[in-house]
């Protein structure tokens, strides 16, 4: 089973109380409440506050939008300072946004698919299947979304992941 | 398969085929084309007039490129063939073939000239565990083109045969009607390109083509690069030379490019079906490879950081701050059948990682890597005190979170049937091996050192120095087994001690956990004649109860586990002892042509002479690979101190001289030369004398011990 963060029991211990978490939870945890419950769901960032959504007003659009939005609220992202590079997301069904990496800090800006800047890694797919890579729905992630071709990438996969990994919203 | 049998690759992609060139794979057959763990052809097969041709010679010399020379089957010796076949070969985005036909008659010849296609899109792990497809295959013939396909939902993978010129295509391959003129040739090239819509690789052209006469990939020009900047080795013992420099070509062969870290590279863990990013073969190998090419280290630490845990996620095994054990792209990984998207079920790969980012560091003098690798830094050692540790012993252990398709043991000796009782029964989950204890101790031994240092945070270096002083003190109690003299080889999930004895010990050396007269005890039994075989020292000593000289991680001897004993043995000053041991494996190499094998039966030396090769898939394997490098490390006794190289060797006899030119380091290019002065035939395999002295910490230099 994929655990949720936070969760109760042994694991809320686990996860910590300093451990920060991507807003891949938050989706994961609204999906999973949103499948089970059918109702509206809360999901708590930590930052900038607290959001309260209907689950029947929310597209997965909407939510990749607000991803994006969190993301370009943030500026510096330390489990990214190993990594410099700019990444292009084509959300079908929610728009692009470009994101520049370089050494932790974070530029988020929206754009187009043609957009003719240099970018190093180019992730193309649909606002559905983004997320479910957010929220890891059916343990999607970005590669299992690229190996079956629900998903495509040109560059290295490899940086969209820590990306969306590292991104965290304390 | 041995020698009958011809490997190329480039990267993930590579080509197995028979010595015609051919490849007739079986659904559990490991021949075929196969690129991102997916065979893209599982038949290629040359007929001529509906006979197949003869294997005059292979020439293989290129890992990319390979030369196939063939005659029609004359069924005699006695008959000289009017016609010869090359076929030429160059993996890269795809393959490239080139096949010609010779013409040596004096009369013109009609030939119709056939290549059978076809395939199974087989995933690595179905080959391997004869699993059943679950999609639908297709086929297209196209103007000039063959396409083979596979289909399971949205999951598309397709093979794009094209030839350089006119053929009649089928559905099952290829047919050319060639008329050749008396002493002349016809040649045609073939692409054969893969789609692959999710990585961007949708039928991109072959790098090779038929107007390039001489192919030469990027990575070989790399390799002359990587060549002359790896320090220069001279040596009087002929086998040493002869085993550097195979260890140094093969490391180029294993080189990973991941394209997160452009430019560099990390070692696989072997050729041809683990070309792929590992956690705990990439690091140990690196390691190894740090004196001699070091920028291998950094790629692996930022290729690693890239894929860290983050999530609790029972599939993947995967935990916050967690390194990765393995990652595949087939279809089973593809549709979770299978949870390497990445995998996680690697207990020791998360200290082994702090411990390569303070070597790293203590080679190079990058500081600023290991400022920009802080938090992931943080991440792992918080990993190692909370989840590694499941049931709150102060131990790291492993139970899968994954008990469908998960791997059972999580620690290097991950068989099955590996963590054994004295008397051969199984022990239970979770087990905290030993060694992943040593790893924890010198993680944090060594990660204090950086905090202090370079994060600037003496509050964290403090604790983690206490920490690792309380660890040392609660296993050398915990694990410790009075009546035998040994450390355990693990605790298992009831609490009893896993009493084998096994190589295991060998790496708290090397960690520096052990007290010195335990270390002492532990040394005598590694040099006794139940574990050291005269070649090196098994996995599994005889006499214990799961004890098989040909059992994979239960008596076999590993070359890479020899090398770190090797280190270790040398950190505590036992110079005579890591001498022997590195001689016996370097003695090994020279049945092995330089490249030794991943492990080698366990039979002692007196019996078969020379070593017996374990059969294993890979060739060569990266840990194997790397050994050599690290037992020259050991015999020269280089440390690096601050800013300087210490270097004391300590070097039997019988190698006479090393010198090691231009190491390069934080000082610069630096030189080592030692004289081979260790007459091992007048000291005992074990010594009842022993040194007790205090082992240094992980990041000062070994205590230099005067020679013999």
């Amino acid at each position: 089973m994929l655990h949720t963060a936070p969760t109760t029991g042994d694991d809320d211990r686990r996860m910590g109380q300093e451990y920060s978490y991507a807003f891949g939870s938050v989706c994961r945890q609204a999906l999973r409440a949103e499948d089970s419950r059918k109702r509206g769901y809360h999901v708590s960032t930590g930052q900038p506050g607290q959001m309260t959504q209907q689950a029947g007003e929310t597209t997965a659009g909407t939510r990749v939008a607000q991803f994006f939005k969190l993301v370009a609220a943030t500026t510096f992202q330390p489990r990214l300072r190993y990594v410099s590079g700019v990444c292009r997301f084509d959300i079908e069904g929610a728009g692009s946004w470009r994101v520049e990496v370089k050494e932790g800090v974070v530029t988020v800006s929206e754009t187009s698919k043609e957009e003719k800047s240099p970018v190093d890694v180019v992730v193309s797919t649909t606002a559905d299947v983004f997320a479910r890579i957010l929220a890891r729905e059916g343990h999607m992630n970005i590669f299992t979304a690229i190996l079956q071709d629900v998903a495509t990438v040109s560059g290295d996969p490899a940086f969209a992941y820590a990306l969306l990994g590292g991104v965290t919203f304390d | 398969m041995a020698g009958t049998t011809v490997s190329i690759l480039e990267g993930n992609t590579f080509v197995v085929s028979d010595l015609r060139g051919d490849i007739e794979a079986t659904p559990t057959d490991t021949s075929g084309f196969f690129a991102w763990d997916t065979r893209f052809l599982s038949l290629w097969r040359l007929t001529i007039d509906g006979k197949r041709p003869n294997s005059l010679s292979t020439d293989d010399l290129q890992y990319f490129s390979a030369q196939f020379f063939l005659v029609p089957g004359t069924g005699t010796i006695y008959v000289d063939a009017d016609l010869s076949i090359i076929r030429k070969r160059a993996v890269g985005n795809g393959f490239h073939e080139d096949l010609t036909i010779l013409n040596h008659s004096a009369k013109a010849v009609d030939l119709e000239v056939r290549i059978d296609a076809a395939s199974d899109f087989a995933d690595l792990f179905e080959v391997k565990d004869k699993m059943q497809k679950k999609g639908e295959y297709y086929t297209r013939v196209e103007t000039n083109r063959l396409v083979l396909g596979y289909r399971r939902e949205k999951y598309t993978r397709e093979t794009w045969i094209v030839p350089s010129v006119p053929a009649d295509i089928d559905e099952r391959g290829l047919t050319f009607h060639v008329h050749v003129q008396p002493h002349s040739q016809w040649t045609t090239g073939i692409d054969v390109t893969l789609g692959y819509a999710g990585m961007g690789m949708t039928h991109a052209t072959t790098k090779y083509h038929s107007a390039e006469e001489a192919p030469k990939p990027d990575m070989q020009v790399a390799l002359d690069t990587w060549m002359r900047s790896a320090p220069r080795l001279v040596s009087e013992w002929e086998p040493l030379p002869v085993t550097y420099r195979r260890s140094l070509v093969d490391l180029a062969a294993l080189r990973f490019y991941p394209r997160a870290v452009p430019g560099a590279a990390l070692p696989a863990a072997g050729l041809p079906w683990f070309m792929t990013v590992f956690g705990r073969d990439s690091i140990l190998t690196s390691l190894q490879a740090l004196p001699f090419v070091p920028d291998l280290a950094s790629a692996t630490l930022r290729t690693l950081a890239t894929r860290q845990g983050r999530f609790v996620d029972d599939f993947r095994d995967e935990e916050p701050g967690k390194i990765i054990h393995e990652q595949r792209f087939g279809e089973t990984t593809a549709f979770l059948e299978r949870p390497h998207s990445p995998y996680y079920g690697a207990a020791d790969a998360t200290p082994l990682f702090l411990i390569l980012l303070d070597e790293y560091e203590r080679w190079t003098g990058d500081a600023e890597l290991v400022r920009r690798l802080e938090p992931n830094a943080r991440d792992a050692l918080r990993w190692i005190n909370e989840y590694g540790d499941h049931n709150g012993d102060g131990y790291i252990d492993y139970s899968r979170r994954n008990t469908d398709t998960g791997l059972e043991n999580q620690c290097w000796k991950d068989s099955w049937n590996s963590i054994l009782f004295a008397d051969g029964t199984l022990s239970k989950l979770p087990r905290a091996t030993c060694e992943i204890q040593g790893y924890a101790y010198d993680a944090r031994v060594r990660t204090a050192r950086l905090a202090r240092e370079i994060w600037g945070d003496p509050a964290l270096a403090d604790r983690l120095e206490k920490e690792a002083v309380e660890l040392k003190l609660r296993f050398n109690r915990d694990y410790w087994l009075p009546d035998r003299e040994f450390f355990a080889l693990a605790i298992d999930g009831d609490g009893r001690k896993v009493d084998s004895l096994t190589s295991n010990i060998g790496h708290l050396l090397w960690s520096g956990i052990a007290d010195d007269e335990k270390a002492a005890a532990c040394v005598r039994h590694l040099m006794s004649d139940k574990l050291f075989t005269g070649w090196g020292i098994r996995t599994m000593a005889e006499g214990e109860g799961g004890y098989n000289p040909i059992g994979y991680h239960v008596g076999t001897v590993w070359p890479f586990d020899n090398s770190f004993i090797a280190l270790g043995l040398r950190r505590y000053g036992y110079r005579e002892e890591a001498a022997r041991v590195a001689l016996g494996i370097l003695e090994a190499s020279q049945y092995f042509r330089g490249r030794l094998p991943e492990a080698f039966a366990g039979y002692e030396r007196t019996r078969t002479q020379y070593p017996v090769e374990y059969p294993t898939a890979c060739s060569p394997q990266a840990w194997s690979t790397g050994a050599p490098l690290l037992l020259l490390r050991s015999l020269l006794g280089l440390e690096p101190v601050g800013d300087h190289l210490l270097v004391d060797p300590a070097i039997p006899t019988t190698i006479e001289s090393i010198q090691l030119l231009d190491i390069p380091g934080r000082w610069g290019l630096i030189d080592a030369f030692g004289r081979g002065r260790i007459d091992l035939a007048r000291v005992p395999a074990v010594e009842p004398r022993r040194v007790s002295r205090e082992a240094p910490a992980a990041s000062a230099p070994a205590v230099p011990v005067p020679p013999i």
